[in-house]
């Protein structure tokens, strides 16, 4: 449909008091290092684990680190912005991508993402659902916890006559990137209608900010289903359900089971970009999420780039212990450690210095 | 209002009004044609600046490639992307043989090139393919 409308140059009047008035707010955007040598922005997948690293190495070494999860998409953000000295986003930037603004990712940790719900009288790792259903659930076709299709995977369970309430992320969430990945896999229709995104246009349900307000609202609503970074469901008790992988295997999500998808992973790609989700293997959680790291090439300031290369160094050799202990996998396999540290070796400062000395 | 209205205040009080006066009419006038066709306002046309305004980062190398492939096309005097282009981007992801191809669909706005005192605004379908990471291929229809 075409519409008619007034030249644009009337506009530009209006348009460029809006850019002065924007440009002057910008002069209160929060500058980077305020109160940290190192700091970080984004996914809040990986943020249990960051902020326990943050603690033993800021423990071990005389610097302050900080991390904000405010999200993948908020953290590329920052990143590209550089407000920050590294990223971390579940929404892996593809070559073209960080070519564009000299970016290098790698792969930091692994880790599942669940299903929860909230299902009076239906204990935890009980509720089976299998991908068909699930996508049902979210595309609003599957209404009541009591359907028939529910109750004939589900035999021995009681299941509750009550509406069911799907919760999703409301701001650009990897972990929504990650958990569409899989329904799309799973469900044709889920694909063309909704595709996979860091934000899709949900058909129902009610919107939360962040892991812990997914958490939150889960664990306030009796009939919610949710999905959620492994760690917060633990943290938060929420009840996980089974669900079927590839191999046709219901599975609970467990630290094994992430392992057994993510040991499939090749990460041979420039970017090193790998879905892990429903891949093969009859113990292989199906929605396993990647954290990446992104930082700069060329670096502003050598010092603030030593001091990050020296926390991201220091990850690799004291964090893999750290991440198993709160169920998530560092991504610490020969080939990608060559790979990463043969980038930070030619990682200049905008002098031409090389930030590690050779 | 209508068009037709608009042009008949503006001009009985052409003659009695201050420029200033006739600006902020139009304007205001501007405002409640646009009310029926979302626009948005941002303006960046490169990758680094269309994340830094906050769009889905899975879909920037789209609209980046897009931003540059219409420069190439003369029919469109104007190219915009709409406040809700983010938001209804839909992608689709296949692997197959080891390669990773990426189809994003967007929604945008063009102004046709005319010779007329108004724009002639036109819905855009916009569709990418990115094979193996490589630089996205753009392909723009007109929507009838």
């Amino acid at each position: 449909m075409q519409v008619f409308k007034f030249k644009s140059w009337l506009k530009c009047i209006c348009a460029q008091s809006l850019i002065g008035l924007m440009g002057a707010l910008s002069l209160a955007a929060p500058l980077a290092h305020a109160n940290s040598d190192i700091l970080g922005a984004g996914a809040t997948f990986a943020q249990p684990i960051i902020d326990t690293w943050l603690y033993a190495f800021q423990k071990a070494q005389p610097l302050r680190a900080e991390y904000q999860a405010v999200g993948s998409a908020e953290g590329i953000r920052r990143i590209t912005s550089r407000t920050v000295d590294f990223a971390v986003t579940d929404i892996a930037l593809t070559q073209s991508e960080l070519v564009h603004d000299d970016l290098f990712q790698y792969p930091l940790v692994v880790s599942g993402i669940t299903p929860v719900v909230n299902l009076p009288g239906v204990p935890s790792n009980s509720l089976k659902i299998t991908p068909t259903l699930l996508a049902k659930i979210m595309m609003g076709e599957l209404t009541e916890w009591d359907d028939p299709a529910l109750k004939e995977i589900n035999p021995t369970l009681s299941l509750p006559s009550m509406p069911i309430l799907v919760v999703h992320r409301q701001e650009g969430s990897g972990t929504t990137f990650t958990f569409t990945h899989y329904l799309a896999q799973v469900s044709d229709e889920w694909d063309k209608r909704f595709g996979i995104g860091s934000q899709v246009m949900w058909p129902i349900g009610m919107s939360v900010r962040g892991n812990v307000g997914m958490a939150m609202a889960v664990k306030a609503t009796p009939g919610s289903i949710g999905y959620i970074e492994y760690m917060y469901a633990k943290q938060h008790q929420l009840n996980t359900p089974l669900l079927q992988n590839a191999a046709q295997q219901f599975v609970s999500p467990s630290l094994r089971t992430f392992e057994q998808a993510a040991r499939q992973a090749q990460w041979t790609r420039p970017s090193f970009y790998q879905s892990l989700t429903n891949l093969p293997g009859p113990q292989s959680w199906p929605i396993v999420g990647v954290s990446y790291l992104i930082v700069h090439k060329l670096q502003n300031d050598l010092n603030d780039a030593r001091e990050t290369l020296k926390l991201l160094n220091w990850i690799y050799s004291n964090g893999a212990a750290l991440a198993k202990e709160q169920d998530y996998w560092l991504v610490d396999d020969e080939s990608v450690l060559t790979r990463v540290k043969s980038a930070w070796a030619q990682m200049r400062d905008t002098k031409g210095q090389l930030v590690l000395k050779p | 209002m209508s068009r037709k209205n608009a042009c008949h205040i503006s001009k009985s009080f052409m003659s009695k009004c201050s420029l200033v006066w006739c600006l902020a009419l139009l304007f205001c006038t501007s405002l409640v044609w646009a009310k029926g066709a979302p626009i948005t306002h941002q303006t960046a046309k490169d990758f680094k600046n269309l994340i830094i305004q906050g769009e889905r980062p899975e879909i920037v190398a789209c609209m980046a490639a897009t931003l540059q492939e219409v420069k190439n096309i003369k029919t469109y005097e104007a190219f915009r992307w709409t406040d809700g282009t983010s938001k209804t981007a839909l992608m689709h992801e296949t692997e197959m043989d080891g390669h990773l191809l990426r189809s994003i669909t967007l929604q945008a706005q063009a102004i046709l090139s005319s010779q007329s005192f108004f724009d002639l605004v036109s819905p855009i379908q916009v569709q990418c393919e990115q094979l193996d990471e490589g630089y996205p291929k753009v392909r723009i229809t007109l929507v009838q």
